[in-house]
């Protein structure tokens, strides 16, 4: 059972900016992550779902109803959390929250206390004197604590601290064991692989990938620099791997378990050992095992 | 077909504003009234400070309707109250709600946690409008009621309650269509400097396009390009026709322009 119905969604800005006949769905009980570079669509598609701008071409549908029509109805059953903070300068956070409850029709505001004390919440200030991170965790109690069926999320850890982006991701993983529909956007490849079981990649508007995490991990390609301290180690290994060696250092790709190179590099006297981080570009495009077009 | 949780907070956040134009006017108000006894009592002297003042510059006293046509009190109100005062700080506040009520939201972003609830736009739209035109009528049956009460007190019996309501209904309904305008703005834009640069373009340009027209015979083909000529207070004193028209055209203008307002921003691209 699908729960959110991507149909052919196109939205054009010009300029190769939008999205461009994006198909996926999401189902009952899944967590799904929707990754892509900034700028490659993830908002738009996500204010699409929302009702809060419309398409040029397709349709989306939550729970079987249409997004660009029937907004107000979907929202009975959403928790959302906007990917830009934007909440009323005026008021202190413990009233926004309250505010929001009534606006949503909550009237059972433990669900909100107990998040605001399972982020370390401090609620009690005015929200123009807050941190980021502060806000953000507000986000994320207004999100949450309609214990909704569906949630959609925009870059949900941005501006968390990495102990309160480990906590979030417990409460994900808790909120999957109830059984809740999540579709999360997200730039940051290690959360995404943390919490979810399927996951789209978008680049300049277009799908590119769609598939279990469980796959991607399997088939990422992660590239290391050893530096050897004995020229002839270094030759050997040179030969056996296959790669060039120069001023002492080779590079190695290597996609899927790393575990018979790290036991193989324990043979020889090595001097240092990085691992260059790639490009989202490179993560995403290599996990193929091919090269994409631009 | 409205939220009473964002009316409330809507009062909440706006009081102060609200209290302080009721304060200004209220203070207005009573220099005006005060100034009648004055006035009156120095009627035949030439030294009166007021009668120079329109002696040597009557232009610039009847571009702001002061004049001296008659001594009546309410056509005396007429003349000092609602040819600027009763004018321009209604709109003032008026220009500020309107970007406050719909723009600003979608400005900063937070009428995205607005629309993430089960209330339609169209609920969200109406209940602004409601706001908008609640607190506005407010500020002037306010000032309106102290001008009644100021007048009892100081000239017990000169004022004439008929006239004097009929042409603050008038004032009142020239804002309620400022309203509507003003709200079909801030509904169809998504930046403020955008909203408060039009509202503020539009009000003071047609009120100085007023003030000119008031000036002479040969500027006086411009109350065709003001709407502020729809409040036509000379009119309305004396029970005019044209004039009571005038107020259900400007309360007609006002209900299409709220309903434009609402129905734009139910179907338009809001990028929060």
């Amino acid at each position: 059972m699908n729960v959110i119905d991507i149909v052919s969604l196109t939205k054009d800005y010009g300029n190769s900016r939008g999205i461009f006949n994006l198909t996926y769905s999401v189902k009952k009980g899944e967590v799904f992550g929707f990754l892509g570079p900034n700028g490659s669509g993830k908002t738009t598609t996500i204010r699409q779902l929302l009702g809060f701008i419309h398409p040029d071409k397709g349709e989306c549908f939550i729970n079987g109803l249409n997004c660009s029509f029937k907004a107000s109805l979907i929202q009975k059953d959403l928790g959302y959390l906007p990917g830009e903070i934007a909440f009323f300068d005026d008021m202190k956070g413990t009233d926004f929250i309250e505010f929001i409850a009534k606006m949503k029709g909550i009237a059972d505001l433990s669900k909100a206390d107990e998040l605001t004390k399972i982020f370390d919440l401090d609620a009690n200030i005015q929200i123009k004197k807050m941190s980021k991170g502060t806000k953000q965790k507000i986000g994320i109690v207004c999100a949450f604590m309609g214990d909704n069926d569906v949630y959609i999320l925009d870059e949900p850890t941005s501006g968390l601290d990495p102990l309160m982006q480990n906590i979030f991701i417990d409460m994900i993983l808790k909120e999957k064991k109830k059984g809740k529909t999540i579709l999360m956007s997200s730039h940051i490849f290690e959360e995404v692989e943390k919490t979810c079981d399927r996951v789209a990649i978008i680049k300049q508007g277009r799908l590119v990938a769609i598939d279990s995490v469980e796959n991607i991990k399997n088939s990422k390609k992660k590239t290391f620099t050893v530096t050897f301290s004995n020229e002839a180690q270094l030759e050997e290994f040179a030969k056996e791997y296959n790669v060039k060696s120069q001023n002492m250092k080779v590079k190695i790709e290597i996609i899927g378990s790393i575990d018979k190179f790290i036991k193989d590099l324990s043979k020889f006297s090595i001097e240092n050992l990085e691992e260059e981080k790639g490009t989202l570009e490179e993560v995403f495009m290599h996990y193929y095992g091919g090269e994409q077009n631009d | 077909m409205i939220n009473y949780t964002l009316l409330k907070r809507e009062l909440k956040a706006n009081y102060k504003i609200i209290l302080i134009f009721i304060a200004v006017l209220a203070m207005y108000t009573s220099v005006i009234v005060w100034m009648y006894g004055a006035f009156v009592a120095d009627i035949g002297n030439q030294n009166n400070s007021l009668f120079q003042m329109m002696e040597q510059m009557p232009e610039l006293a009847n571009m702001f309707g002061f004049s001296l046509q008659s001594t009546d009190y309410t056509s005396f109100l007429s003349s000092y109250l609602y040819g600027m005062i009763m004018l321009i700080f209604p709109l003032i506040y008026i220009i500020i709600m309107s970007n406050k009520l719909m723009t600003r939201y979608i400005d900063k972003g937070s009428m995205a946690y607005l629309l993430a609830t089960p209330n339609s736009r169209k609920k969200i739209a109406a209940t602004q409008m409601l706001f908008y035109i609640l607190s506005t009528t407010s500020i002037l049956i306010l000032a309106g009621l102290f001008i009644i009460i100021e007048s009892a007190i100081k000239y017990p019996g000169t004022i004439d309650i008929g006239k004097f309501l009929l042409l603050h209904f008038g004032c009142l309904s020239f804002h309620i269509m400022l309203c509507g305008i003003f709200f079909a703005i801030s509904c169809s834009f998504s930046e403020s400097k955008k909203t408060l640069g039009l509202c503020s373009s539009i009000g003071i340009g047609f009120y100085l396009i007023d003030m000119l027209s008031n000036m002479g015979s040969s500027l006086d083909c411009l109350k065709f390009l003001t709407i502020f000529s729809l409040f036509d207070s000379n009119g309305l004193l004396n029970y005019e026709p044209l004039s009571i028209i005038f107020i259900f055209l400007m309360l007609l203008i006002s209900s299409i322009s709220f309903g434009l307002g609402i129905y734009q921003f139910s179907r338009r691209d809001l990028s929060i």
